[in-house]
């Protein structure tokens, strides 16, 4: 018999639904299930990294995540907090409107206990500025799909200079699986890393929020 | 000096046979608005400009070894597939409610033209089928394009008319011994995951994989017959060789979908579209868009399948050119692969070093076309677009 991490993991939709409901009806704690289909989207994401999975699996194990999300969420304390990892801006430059890398993110950041707040497609430089100031977020991800993303990205991270946020946020971006954002874009746009999938970018702001968490101790 | 005609030339590189220098390629599409300085509204609206931008860039550039048809019959035909495919999300037009004119033509694709439901008509009806789900869901009932409101969906005699248009301009460059690219088709798994989303065909995978697989079969037929309607259109069924089919597989690389369904649902309708094609006297230009370096040993099998000389990989920027050396290069032609954001961002000397290395790296034993990779940008420099050239051109025998 597969745990529940196990079912997600091996993307049995049908398996994932029915565990939620059965251990609901046991009357286990909503936020610990929650807490075991994280782990099932981990085994995920690791096995993308080792090219057992692809693209069309996190897509899946994203809708699955989901679906079993919302069986949960009525009955999460209204006031329950999750212990997020870290709170994250994401969103597609201006111009931009494309989003399909996009969403996959939130959900693997969702998944891997991020507060996200995704601001869509076509997001202004101050928008983006004025969410990471509301939010005190930790982490801000640009996305595009196309080169005409490079300089909404490079205003956005020089208004975020302007307004003295740019030392509190590390930023993170990408897009078109490093085709057209790649490498040398952090370097050129001002910004702390590139992402060249949702896996790499989850890795990257898990370790982006430990080493922001050690310099505010 | 060059001793080769540029249809000599390619022949002669798809064969892997020596030829003068390296061929080279530009699929400039909306890059001609830019060199020829009009604005991205115009050349989709503006038949005349559109069509003196595409002549000027060509001649701008020095002029490359092969045409797209696409380049020129596309800005008209290709708004009224965005304003007809993208009738149930947002679509972005230059010039059009608050974009700007040289804002770059964007569709969302949720929410999806079709339904789990609609496997149905496509199985019934194959590529009619999508024609009818877009007369059901199309909400804007006209398009104004070129001067005309055209009824949604697609008038396929304005489409053909249009077609039929560009004809004297293609054939000057038959003329001319450049050899035009006058059709291009999809795989059926691209159909789909336009028509369903990326999203919702994932979901299908899963759901309904035999939905799929019929789908994808009844509608194979019809997209060996959507190829020979646009070269037909364009007046090139008989063209001198090569006479070449661009099929484009945008969503079908294994980065996509994995091995398991690639060999399912992709590897077998690549040979058959490719046989079906090649049988009724055309070649293939595989548009391998995305990255397909863990499918480079798949296109293998798909070239070791079909005639040998009858097809090429154009790689978009995102594969592995040195895996392409290994596993592709010296046995088949290739071709590849500036990226658009070498050519946004990089000086003509960079890229300059990238082709140079490519040429190492993939063309030392022939059967190598430089090119860029996907279409290339708006917001592409020029001068660094004019570098690809100016390497191929520096490759003469002497």
């Amino acid at each position: 018999m597969f745990s529940l991490s196990e079912r997600l993991a091996n993307l049995d939709e049908n398996g994932v639904v029915s565990k939620v409901q059965e251990e609901l009806t046991r009357g286990r704690q909503a936020v610990e299930i929650l807490n075991d289909l994280s782990k099932g989207m981990a085994i995920v994401g690791k096995r993308f990294e080792r090219n057992e999975y692809f693209l069309s699996e996190l897509i899946m194990s994203g809708e699955i995540f989901k679906a079993a999300a919302k069986l949960l969420e009525p009955k999460i304390p209204r006031d329950y907090q999750r212990q997020a990892l870290g709170k994250f801006v994401i969103g597609t430059v201006e111009g931009d409107i494309h989003d399909i890398g996009k969403n996959i993110v939130v959900t693997l950041l969702q998944s891997a206990g991020f507060n996200v707040y995704d601001l869509g497609v076509d997001v202004s430089p101050e928008k983006f500025v004025g969410k990471v100031r509301e939010t005190k977020a930790d982490i801000l991800g640009l996305s595009c799909l196309l080169t005409l993303g490079y300089e909404p990205m490079k205003a956005t991270m020089t208004k975020l200079i302007e307004v003295g946020l740019r030392n509190r946020v590390k930023v993170i971006i990408g897009g078109a699986a490093g085709a057209v954002v790649t490498k040398d874009w952090p370097g050129k746009v001002g910004a702390d890393a590139f992402a060249r999938d949702g896996v790499e970018g989850v890795r990257l702001a898990k370790m982006f929020v430990k080493t922001l968490k050690e310099r505010r101790r | 000096m060059e001793t080769m005609t540029s249809r000599e030339r390619i022949i002669r590189t798809m064969n892997l046979k020596e030829t003068d220098r390296v061929p080279v390629i530009l699929w400039l599409f909306t890059q001609a608005a830019r060199a020829a300085g009009i604005s991205l509204k115009d050349w989709i609206f503006d038949r005349r400009k559109s069509e003196w931008a595409w002549k000027y860039s060509l001649m701008y550039y020095g002029g490359p070894d092969m045409i797209f048809g696409s380049d020129v019959v596309y800005p008209p035909v290709f708004i009224l597939l965005t304003c007809g495919w993208g009738v149930c999300s947002r679509t972005l037009v230059p010039g059009v409610d608050r974009y700007p004119e040289n804002a770059q033509i964007q569709t969302l694709e949720e929410p999806p033209l079709m339904e789990p439901e609609d496997y149905d008509l496509i199985i019934a009806k194959g590529l009619d089928g999508i024609d009818d789900l877009v007369a059901r869901k199309c909400k804007k009932k006209t398009a104004r394009v070129s001067g005309r409101d055209l009824t949604l969906p697609f008038e396929t005699t304005w489409v053909e008319q249009e077609f039929k248009t560009w004809r004297p301009t293609v054939k000057e460059f038959e003329r001319q011994d450049i050899p035009v690219v006058g059709s291009v088709t999809l795989l059926p798994t691209d159909v789909l995951a336009i028509a369903r989303s990326l999203r919702g065909l994932v979901t299908d995978i899963y759901k309904r994989p035999d939905d799929i697989k019929k789908a994808c079969d009844r509608m194979t037929k019809d997209l060996v017959d959507l190829a020979l309607k646009f070269s037909k259109w364009l007046d090139l069924q008989d063209q001198a060789q090569p006479r070449i089919v661009d099929i484009i597989p945008e969503r079908s690389s294994p980065v996509f979908f994995g091995p398991k369904f690639f060999e399912w649902d992709i590897l077998p309708y690549m040979k058959e579209l490719g046989r079906r094609l090649i049988e009724l006297g055309y070649c293939v230009k595989w548009h391998c868009d995305s990255d397909w370096t863990l499918g480079l040993e798949y296109l293998r099998e798909v070239a070791e399948y079909l005639p040998k000389g009858r097809c090429y990989f154009h790689f978009s920027g995102e594969t592995d050119m040195k895996k392409v050396g290994d596993i592709l290069a010296g046995h088949y032609c290739v071709a590849g692969d500036v990226s658009a954001s070498l050519l946004k961002l990089g000086t003509p000397n960079e890229v300059k070093r990238y082709c140079q290395k490519l040429i190492e790296t993939v063309g030392s034993e022939g059967g190598f076309i430089l090119a860029n990779g996907c279409e290339i940008p708006f917001d592409a420099r020029p001068e660094n677009v004019k570098a690809i050239v100016d390497v191929a051109k520096s490759t003469v025998r002497t």
